[in-house]
Parts: structure tokens; C-alpha cells; sequence
């Protein structure tokens, strides 16, 4: 009994301190099915993401969703990080209840276009990302590497998670955003 | 020998294997939600508003208030043979199949060392039966009981046992919403630490509905509905009263993309709709099992609840979802063809659990929270004394 007791607790120690140290390495794993919301918005994303904000805030008191976090959805890495391009297209995502069937008399915009899609089971290379978006980018060096060396191939898009940013946080030293790059095995590739 | 009921809570035996219907039918209907189907969503929203507190109340209406002579550690050893080791015995049993069948499991990756690791710790330390997931309430009514024991030498009077549950709820609430640090679906994000949670958090709420059922047996209120007319006339107006509340509990929810009541995530929404969708619906259960307690088969099944409750599990996480996946293009979205299905289907794994509960019951009856029985392989491991 005390055997299974001390592995139990060491097991627990060492799994914890693990998790804790690498809580900002890279990782891949697979995203459950969801249905989503999804804003399409043009324009200069340093703008259309305080419009996405307003847009969530008030198209969740009317359809009476729970809070969630939201996110950013590229095509891919290059449309986000081209800041010579004012006018790129982003989809921003929150998830919601299958219950919700429609977004009722809720109407598109000039600028914003609403519409519910099922995200099915989908492969992810993440990594948690601390700090301003002006670094990023190196972020996105050190997933790109990590995910090569995991024999995975982008493919897909290239979405950022908000979970600590300027609504809630001034200092953006402590803005905290998910990277998250749609991938698939080499070996799937090269199978093709 | 087969454990059968009593005459005297012969219903609560029958309402316990009706909520456990309803839990194979809310399981069935989540897999066939997760493809998409909105109709299935909404059956999930109406079973969860109330299924899970049904099943606190009936061991709170079961509960007594007599302080125990016989101590802390024999109560305590008592509980855990009952309540942790059909735990552990369900979440070993479950954990076999996933060494075939690795991707099945809830937000574990299987196929790796470490993901067994997080899982076992998850299950053992951190009390949320990651293997099993229907077992949480094993959990969670063990912490229950443990409450009620160093409770119960306060509720000398119906109004202290009403204060008592009243503001349990209050803080139960309250903790779910603002103490989310507390809640053990934590561990399962990808950098989710493992902690003792063991349901803390939802054994607070757990407990309001214990001691509500406590309250309904303090007051004879089903004495008040002996005839089958009173009573088909409470279970229809209880049931009319539901199908016409749940839907207005409209959240805030803990869980975004669960639009319901999941007391497992201590996700309960609006404060004061919650609980009384939970009460009419238990009571409108508690009422059907009184109109069906002289069913022989039901008496049988509702006396051996647990091994069919844990076994939801091996539904749950291995049948369920592919076989949804595989009628969703041929299922449309109607409210009919979703209940046939969901009642094929739980009645079918609900038929398929009998011959392992006969075989738990013959040959190893002390591992399925009977400690105190003889058996043919294992000794009593409690004297019946205690």
C-alpha cells in the first residue's frame, strides 16, 4: 500500500513538473469536432479584430452564449504576417452549442458577414505563445522547425487563439495567444 | 444470491434504473449531438436538466439523519469499499480495451506512454475517471456522503436540514461559477495539471440535492399522491412543467459548446431554473417508478444500479460516437427518428450489461459495492456487522 502510495505521489510530482516546464513547447494533437460561429471580416486586422470583439460581445447577449474564447483564422501564416496588405480576409471563431440552430434576425454588415459551420476532427501543431504579437513571428519560426521535425507538413490554416489580450491585459508582456497550424503526417503526403 | 428490493423503497430502486435508462439514452442522443444533429442536442438538454440530480436526491431520500456509532474509519472504510473499489475495479476493466482500441478515449492520446500516465493519475489522484467518465458520480457521491456525515449532527430539525441545503446550494452555485480552479476538467487541456480534485467542487451542489431528497421523505410527500390518478396527474404536470422550463435555462454555462445543464463539468446555468427543472423531473421520475414498482424486472435491474451505471461506459466511449457517425447521413433530423434511435440503441446496451451483472453478481459481488458479501472467489472484505 505505501509502495503504490509513493508511486502514485512521485508519478504525480514528476507528471505535474513536466507539464508545468513545457507548457510553452510545441505540440500536435488533434482538435474535437465543433460547431462555430464564424465572423468574415476584410480590412487591416490591427482594426477588424476590435470589430470582431464588438461582434461576439453583442451577437452573444442576443443569442445568449455561454463566454468563450475566440480566434483568428488565416489562410495561412503569409496573409497574417503581410502588413503591406490593409485589406486581408479573416475568419474569427468562437465555438458554440449545437443547440444553436440559427443566428435569427441577426444580419451581415458591410464589413462583417456572420455565418454557423461544423469544424469536423481536425490535426493541430500548437504552441502557446507569451508576450507582444510584434514577436510572433520568431513564435512561428520555432513551430515551423518543430513541426519538420515531427514529420508533419502544414496544410491547412493558420489560426491564433486570444486567451490574455489588450481587452483584459495592458501589458503586452503578458498577452498570452495560441499558434496553431492545420497539419498532416509526411508519411500521408507522400502516400498520395 | 441476487440482491432484490426491499418493500419499502422498492420505488426507489424503480426510479434508479429509470434515471439509468435515461443516462444510456442522454449518452446515446451526446454521441449523435457531436455529428451535428440538432434535434439529438435538444433530447441531451432535456435528459441532463434533471437525470443526474435525480440521482442525488434518491440517495438522499435513502439517507439517514441518526448519528453513526460506529465511527469515522469504519464509515469511511465502508464507503470506499462500496463507492471506490467498483471505481477502480469499472476503471480497470475499461482501461483493457483501450490498449486495442487507443483513440477512444476522452482527451487522452492513447498511443502514447504519457497519455496512459495522465490518464491513471487523472483517475487515481485526481478523482475524474478519465477511462470511465460515467463513474465521476462514484466520486462525487462518496464526497457526499463523507459531507453528510459531518453534517448530519446538525440537522436536528426540518428547518436546519432546509437552511443547510439551501445555502450548500448558494455556495455550491456560487463556488461553480467563480472557483473554477476547483473544477477537475482542468486536467484534461493539454497543459492541465493533475490535482485532488475528486468532484469537491459539484459534491457541494450534490449535496443540496441529497439533502432535498432527505426533505422529501422528512415530509411524506408522496404520501399525498397514493392514487394512480394523483399520481399520473403529478408526473404529467412535473413533465409538462419541464418540456416548458428546460429550454429557458439559457446559461451562462461553463462549457461554451454544451448548451446544457452537465453537472459532471459543474455546468449548471441559470441558478434558480436549474434546480427546478431538476426537482420536477425527479419528482415526475420518482412518481413513474412508483406506478411501475411491482415490476419484477425493474426491481431486479434497479437493485443492482451500479454495475449497469459503470458499464455505460464501455458505450460510451467505444460504441457510441462511431455508430452515430455511421447512421448520421441516414438519420434525419426529426424529433422521432432521433427518440427511436436513442431508445434502439440504450436499450440495447442497457439488455447487453445484464449477463456481466449476473456473472459480477455470482462470482465477484464484493468488487460491485457489495463488501460485505461471501463470495466463491473473494472473502467478505467487511464484517455485516459494521
Amino acid at each position: 500500500m505505501v509502495g503504490i502510495a509513493v508511486i502514485g505521489v512521485g508519478g504525480l510530482i514528476h507528471y505535474n513538473l513536466n507539464t508545468y516546464r513545457n507548457q510553452y513547447e510545441p505540440r500536435i494533437y488533434t482538435l474535437m469536432p465543433t460547431k462555430e460561429l464564424v465572423l468574415t471580416i476584410e480590412g487591416n486586422p490591427e482594426y477588424t479584430f476590435d470589430t470582431a470583439l464588438l461582434t461576439f460581445h453583442s451577437v452573444g447577449r442576443l443569442l445568449k452564449l455561454s463566454p468563450s474564447y475566440f480566434s483568428g483564422r488565416y489562410d495561412d501564416w503569409e496573409s497574417r504576417s503581410d502588413r503591406s496588405n490593409q485589406s486581408t480576409t479573416v475568419d474569427y471563431v468562437r465555438p458554440v452549442p449545437e443547440t444553436l440552430s440559427s443566428l435569427g434576425t441577426i444580419r451581415d454588415t458591410d464589413t462583417v458577414t456572420l455565418r454557423l459551420q461544423r469544424r469536423d476532427k481536425t490535426r493541430i501543431a500548437e504552441l502557446r505563445h507569451q508576450g507582444p504579437y510584434a514577436s510572433i513571428p520568431e513564435s512561428i519560426l520555432r513551430l515551423k522547425q518543430f513541426i519538420a521535425s515531427r514529420d508533419h507538413d502544414i496544410h491547412g490554416f493558420y489560426e491564433e487563439v486570444y486567451l490574455i489580450f489588450e481587452a483584459m491585459e495592458q501589458d503586452p508582456l503578458k498577452f498570452e495567444t495560441l499558434l496553431r497550424f492545420e497539419v498532416r503526417p509526411t508519411s500521408k503526403i507522400a502516400g498520395e | 444470491m441476487m440482491p432484490h428490493s426491499t418493500n419499502r423503497f422498492r420505488f426507489i430502486d424503480v426510479s434508479r434504473i429509470l434515471g439509468i435508462a435515461l443516462m444510456y439514452y442522454g449518452h446515446t442522443i451526446e454521441s449523435l449531438m457531436k455529428t451535428g444533429n440538432e434535434t439529438a442536442a435538444m433530447h441531451y438538454k432535456f435528459i441532463y436538466s434533471f437525470h443526474m440530480p435525480l440521482f442525488f436526491i434518491l440517495s438522499g431520500y435513502l439517507a439517514s439523519t441518526a448519528l453513526d456509532s460506529k465511527g469515522w474509519s469504519l464509515f469511511l472504510r465502508k464507503q470506499a469499499l462500496s463507492r471506490l473499489l467498483p471505481y477502480a475495479m469499472f476503471t480497470g476493466l475499461l482501461l483493457l480495451p483501450t490498449l486495442i482500441f487507443p483513440s477512444q478515449s476522452v482527451g487522452l492520446d492513447l498511443t502514447t506512454v504519457d497519455g496512459y500516465t495522465k490518464g491513471l493519475l487523472a483517475t487515481f489522484v485526481g478523482g475524474f475517471p478519465m477511462f470511465n467518465i460515467p463513474t465521476w458520480f462514484l466520486i462525487c457521491i462518496f464526497v457526499v456522503e463523507l459531507l453528510h456525515y459531518g453534517c448530519r449532527r446538525f440537522l436536528l430539525t426540518r428547518i436546519s436540514t432546509v437552511g443547510l441545503c439551501l445555502s450548500i446550494y448558494v455556495v455550491g452555485s456560487v463556488s461553480a461559477w467563480y472557483a473554477t480552479w476547483l473544477n477537475p476538467l482542468n486536467m484534461l487541456g493539454p497543459n492541465g495539471l493533475i490535482l485532488p480534485y475528486f468532484m469537491l467542487l459539484e459534491a457541494l451542489t450534490g449535496y443540496a440535492f441529497y439533502l432535498f431528497g432527505l426533505i422529501l421523505k422528512d415530509l411524506g410527500f408522496f404520501r399525498h399522491f397514493e392514487t394512480t390518478v394523483r399520481q399520473f396527474g403529478l408526473m404529467f404536470v412535473c413533465l409538462f412543467l419541464v418540456v416548458y422550463l428546460y429550454d429557458l435555462n439559457q446559461g451562462m454555462f461553463t462549457l461554451p459548446t454544451y448548451d446544457a445543464v452537465v453537472m459532471a463539468g459543474s455546468s449548471h446555468g441559470n441558478p434558480i431554473l436549474f434546480p427546478i427543472t431538476a426537482i420536477l423531473g425527479s419528482i415526475a421520475v420518482m412518481i413513474a417508478g412508483r406506478l411501475l414498482s411491482g415490476s419484477q424486472v425493474l426491481q431486479f435491474l434497479g437493485a443492482n444500479t451500479l454495475v449497469i451505471f459503470a458499464l455505460n461506459g464501455a458505450f460510451y466511449h467505444f460504441t457510441n460516437d462511431p455508430l452515430a457517425r455511421w447512421i448520421h447521413p441516414y438519420l434525419a433530423a426529426d424529433g422521432i427518428f432521433v427518440f427511436v434511435y436513442g431508445v434502439l440503441v440504450s436499450g440495447l446496451s442497457l439488455g447487453l450489461t445484464i449477463p456481466v451483472l449476473i456473472v459480477c453478481n455470482r462470482w465477484i459481488p464484493q468488487l460491485i459495492g457489495r463488501p460485505g458479501t461471501e463470495g466463491p472467489i473473494l472473502p467478505r472484505l467487511l464484517d455485516n456487522a459494521s
